[in-house]
This record gives C-alpha cells, sequence and structure tokens, in this order.
C-alpha cells in the first residue's frame, strides 16, 4: 500500500486511533458484562448469604443469621460426603469410559466405506437424545428384568435375570452416560484423526515402525489436544448431570450425586435453602480448587494468544 | 478380485489380507449395532400397542404376531386434555429459540471485547466469568426461583424501610422465567466457546479495518459475525440440545403448571401417572427428538469445526 518511508508515520496513526479509541473500547462490552455479571453472579451471591442463614420454606420461618453453622453440618455430613464422591467417581468414570470408546470408533471409521454417513448418523443419534427418555429407555428396554435386551441375553446363556437399575444404580448410571458420550468424543477424535497428516504415517512405515507403535508414538500424541478438549467439555456437562438420575434410580444406594443431594435439599422436597446453599457453596469453592487445571490450559490459551 | 483366478501362496496372502482388512469394517458394524439396540427398541416399541408393551419385550414384534401401528403417534399428536405434547411443543420452542438466540447475540459480543479490546482487569474478569461453569444449577435455582416469583427487595438496616429493586414480574411458573434462567447458565459456556474462536482470528484484519475507520460495532458486525459461523453454530447446537432437552430448570421453574410445560416434562410425565400412559412414552420421545435431530445434522458440518477451532492449535 503505502511507501516504506511513510511507515512511521503510519504507526503514530495507529497508535493515535488506538488512544483515541480506549474510551470508546469498553463501550460494546458493558452491556454484554453486565448482563452475565446479573444474571449469573448475583444469583451466586444471594446463595452465599442465604448459606450463613436458617431458612426453610415449608413450614414457612424467617431467615435467621447464624453464621458458619451450615458449614459445619456440611463438613460433618456423612450423605454430602458420599454425593461428593459419587459426584467424583460418575464423572471420572463415565468421561474416561467415552473418550477410550470414543477413540475406538473414531480409528474405525477413519476410513472411506461403504455406508459412512449412514453408520455416523446412528452413532451419533445417542448423544442427541434427551436425558429423561435415555434413562427410561436403558432403564425399561435394557435393564429391566422383565423385558430387558440385557437379561434377554443373559437368560440365552443360562443366567438369571439381573434388575440392573437397582442392584448396580451407579453403574447402570455411568453405562447410559457413556452411551450418550462416546458419539459425542468421537466426532471430536474423528476430527484429530482427519487433521493428521498422512505423510508422517507414511514416513513411519517406510521407517518399519509397526501399526502398534505408529498409533502410541505419533497418532496419540497428535489426539492429545482432542482428547483434552473432549474431557474438558465432557466434565463440564456430566458434573451437572441430574435428570438420567430421578427417571433412572431417584437417587437409591450409590447413585445420589452432588446436583441431586442439593436438590433432594431444597426445591425437591427438603426446603431448606440455608443449609442447601451452604452445601452448593462448598462444591463451588472445592470445583474451583479441583478445576485448576482446567484454569491452567486456559491461562496457556491466553498467554499463547498474547505471545502470537 | 483378480487374485482368485491365480492359485498359489500370493492368492492365498491376498486373501488372507482381504479378511484381515475386513474386520475393521466388521468391528464397526458391531459397535453401530450394539450402539443402536436401546433406540432401535424405542423405535419398535412406539408402534406397539399399550398391552403387548406391558406383557412383552419388543423384540417379539419380530416372532409373535404383536402388531404394529400409528396409533401412539396419533394420540400423542391430537392436542387433548389428558396428553398435551403437541401443546407442549410450542412451549419447548418458546424456551429453546431464546434461550440459544439471545446467549449468543450477548456472548458474541462479550466474546469480542475480552478478545481484542484491551482494558485492565481483562484476564481476570475472563477467568470470573468462564469460572462459573463450575456452579451447580442447583445453588442458583433457588434464588432465581425467589426472584421469579417475589422481585428483589432490600429491607435496609436500622431504618425501616424496604427497596424494591427488581419488582415481582409474576414470572414464576412461566416459560419466560425457564429461558432467562437458560440464558443466564449458558453465558460462560458461550463466552468460554466463541472467545476461543474469536481471539483466534488474524490480528492483521482488525488493524487494517482500523486503519479504515472502522469502530468496533462495525468491525464486530462485518468481520467477526461473518468470519465466526462455525463456533456461533457449535454453540447453537449444544445451547439448542441442553434447553430443548433440560427437563431440571424447567420443572423448577414450571412444575405442575401443565400450559407451559415442555415436552421434557410432558414426557416424564406419561411415565409417572401410575403408568396410565406410559405405552405413548416411546412415541412423544421420538416426536421430541425430531426437532434436535434436524438442528443437528443442518448445522453438523460446522460443529466440529466449531468447537475446534481455537482451542486445539494446528
Amino acid at each position: 500500500m503505502a511507501a516504506v518511508t511513510s511507515n512511521s508515520t503510519r504507526e503514530e496513526q495507529v497508535k493515535a486511533l488506538q488512544k483515541k479509541e480506549a474510551r470508546r473500547r469498553r463501550l460494546p462490552l458493558l452491556p454484554a458484562l453486565l448482563f452475565t455479571i446479573v444474571v449469573t453472579q448475583v444469583p451466586f451471591l444471594m446463595s452465599l448469604y442465604y448459606s450463613f442463614t436458617k431458612w426453610t420454606v415449608t413450614p414457612p420461618s424467617p431467615r435467621e443469621w447464624i453464621g458458619i453453622e451450615n458449614y459445619t453440618d456440611a463438613f460433618t455430613n456423612m450423605f454430602f460426603r458420599q454425593a461428593a464422591m459419587t459426584s467424583v467417581i460418575m464423572t471420572l468414570t463415565s468421561v474416561v469410559l467415552s473418550v477410550i470408546l470414543g477413540t475406538g470408533v473414531a480409528l474405525l471409521l477413519d476410513r472411506k466405506f461403504f455406508g459412512q454417513g449412514f453408520v455416523r448418523t446412528l452413532i451419533i443419534t445417542p448423544f442427541l437424545v434427551m436425558p429423561v427418555v435415555a434413562g427410561l429407555v436403558w432403564k425399561n428396554q435394557m435393564f429391566s428384568a422383565a423385558f430387558g435386551v440385557l437379561n434377554w441375553v443373559l437368560n440365552q446363556v443360562g443366567v438369571e435375570s439381573i434388575e440392573f437399575a437397582s442392584k448396580f444404580p451407579r453403574w447402570s448410571i455411568v453405562g447410559v452416560l457413556v452411551w450418550q458420550w462416546t458419539p459425542f468424543m468421537m466426532l471430536i477424535i474423528l476430527a484429530g484423526l482427519q487433521g493428521q497428516s498422512s505423510s508422517v504415517i507414511e514416513a513411519a512405515k517406510v521407517d518399519g515402525a509397526s501399526p502398534r507403535a505408529t498409533f502410541f508414538q505419533i497418532t496419540l500424541p497428535h489426539l492429545r489436544p482432542y482428547i483434552e478438549l473432549g474431557v474438558l467439555l465432557g466434565s463440564i456437562y456430566l458434573i451437572q448431570v441430574f435428570d438420567h438420575i430421578v427417571v433412572m434410580t431417584g437417587g437409591g444406594p450409590g447413585s445420589t450425586n452432588v446436583p441431586l443431594f442439593v436438590n433432594q435439599r431444597s426445591i425437591g422436597g427438603g426446603w431448606r435453602f440455608g443449609s442447601a446453599s451452604a452445601f452448593s457453596i462448598v462444591v463451588v469453592v472445592a470445583t474451583i480448587i479441583l478445576a485448576t487445571f482446567g484454569l491452567r490450559v486456559l491461562s496457556g490459551l491466553l498467554e499463547g494468544e498474547e505471545a502470537a | 478380485m483378480a487374485s482368485t483366478q491365480f492359485p498359489g501362496t500370493r492368492g492365498v496372502g491376498k486373501a488372507i489380507y482381504r479378511v484381515l482388512s475386513g474386520i475393521p469394517t466388521g468391528a464397526l458394524w458391531f459397535v453401530v449395532v450394539i450402539w443402536s439396540i436401546p433406540t432401535f427398541g424405542l423405535a419398535v416399541n412406539s408402534f406397539r400397542g399399550r398391552d403387548d408393551q406391558r406383557n412383552s419385550g419388543w423384540w417379539t414384534v419380530f416372532s409373535d404376531e404383536g402388531g404394529t401401528s400409528l396409533d401412539n403417534y396419533e394420540t400423542v399428536l391430537t392436542a387433548s386434555s389428558t396428553n398435551s405434547i403437541l401443546e407442549s411443543l410450542a412451549n419447548s420452542f418458546a424456551i429453546a429459540i431464546p434461550a440459544t438466540i439471545i446467549p449468543i447475540a450477548i456472548a458474541a459480543f462479550a466474546a469480542y471485547g475480552f478478545a481484542w479490546i484491551d482494558f485492565k482487569g481483562r484476564e481476570w474478569a475472563f477467568i470470573a466469568t468462564v469460572s462459573l461453569l463450575a456452579v451447580p444449577l442447583q445453588v442458583a435455582l433457588i434464588p432465581l426461583l425467589q426472584l421469579y416469583s417475589g422481585g428483589a427487595h432490600l429491607t435496609l438496616p436500622l431504618m425501616d424501610k424496604t427497596l424494591t429493586l427488581i419488582p415481582d414480574f409474576g414470572l414464576a411458573g412461566t416459560t419466560t422465567a425457564v429461558w432467562l434462567t437458560h440464558t443466564g447458565f449458558g453465558l460462560p459456556f458461550a463466552i468460554f466457546l466463541l472467545h476461543n474462536y474469536i481471539s483466534g482470528l488474524p490480528k492483521d484484519v482488525f488493524e487494517s479495518a482500523r486503519i479504515d475507520g472502522a469502530d468496533h460495532f462495525t468491525i464486530f458486525w462485518r468481520i467477526v459475525l461473518p468470519l465466526s459461523v462455525p463456533v456461533l453454530a457449535a454453540f447453537a447446537i449444544f445451547q439448542f440440545l441442553w434447553t430443548w432437552n433440560d427437563f431440571l430448570i424447567a420443572n423448577t421453574m414450571i412444575g405442575a403448571q401443565r400450559t407451559e410445560q415442555p415436552t421434557t416434562i410432558a414426557i416424564a410425565n406419561l411415565a409417572g401417572d401410575y403408568g396410565r400412559n406410559e405405552h405413548l412414552l416411546a412415541a412423544g420421545a421420538f416426536v421430541q427428538a425430531f426437532f434436535p435431530l434436524v438442528v443437528f445434522f443442518s448445522l453438523q458440518r460446522y460443529f466440529v469445526r466449531g468447537l475446534l477451532a481455537g482451542s486445539v492449535k494446528g
């Protein structure tokens, strides 16, 4: 565009413009940011306040300030600790299993073959099924002792029927979650596989690397960021799992996670909003500590972007 | 192919090779069949009558003369006082559409701000916003329900005076309360996803636009939005699925208010009611799942691209 000599003036121009804009810069951000803060932070702050009060809605009683009593209760409450453990175990196992299975399916799909589109569609469909229905389908048509496919198969090989959902409540739910989330992981990892340059793989083949070595030393490292993204997005959603549990076990032994526990204590019938708020605040703080890993990834992204 | 015409070791090798290379496809079809059994069973049951569903598993349809019909779909799609799937579909749209579009509009602006406008405390504000992803919904539901059903009032200590910060809009039990809540909960994730993408757009574009005298609004409207279509679509899919399939928030905000219930509650109620209408569940579920399927498969090509761009380098 301009000649080389005008470079300095151009830079000055840029600087002047940027300064002039400095005030206007925040303008487009403000309404969006304000709204975000109001709808997300304000309810959180209100919960924080409620957590220091004794507040029961049914039977109605006045809200009174009781300090940290709710918190000491939360830490000594055995059921709450169990719910927290359940949350961690459920989220971890379902994320890990769906990543492993998703990688497997993605590897199988990463080829050209007849009926590719059809197969992809069939595999993705569970991801789109509504959680309440997914839970009920598995409970009534897969796990059920009377009309469950799994039990039908067991009967064929001479094993007695098992009512899976009540016998193994936690693992039944994990099974449904894996069924729904494997397709999602598959989508992300398949994109990773398709982004891999074929020349690298061919070079490895020429150098005499076994398919196994190629997978573990070339493909898997290449897939790492994709797997991390899948784990991150999966955890964000799976930590909030609620609907599946309500319809499948109603929180039966070993399947009450934190959302369900908090729900039982508050809007689901306990109506003790003060203490339920305290439980939630504990969870938030714990999650933020645990999520330091996730945040580090985030700030890593921020730094990377500034370096670029 | 030609190898069959040449008997000998080479032909055998080729045959073995062909069998071996067929294994992945076989394994794939195996996985597909296993993965589709629940959906397939649901599909079969949606065509079976109430008594059939109660007395036998769905696979007996292939051996017995169970008989299939479209009766369930007919019942589900004809609105009546006992079942309200059709009516609830309208409610679901009244929730899912604003709850998808509004967060996108706000978050796109905010994400652009976080990515390309320098201001003090930018990173801090960004992390504070995104870390709200960790908040369990249930915490905020209680205060929100309070807000919707009574507004917000602040009683000043020492003075016997109550200020009304937010008046009571009478939102409790309406679809408005549900999409407002979804909008709030959708924002942190929207900002996270959109920021990843928008911050990865080439810097030169913005600088030359600025030199040409474009203000932020113009840059956002004319450059950022058109370039961000994949990530906007990816988020739209996520958010639409989440809000369309949500049970918890709708149940908290609307509960037993029949006229305002989305499909999720209507369908869950089919399973309740002492199983009186449980045979309609499968058909209802397919009617309900039709719209997410359309949304997903029409925007599918953007989905993965939008999720990956920005968060995965290279």
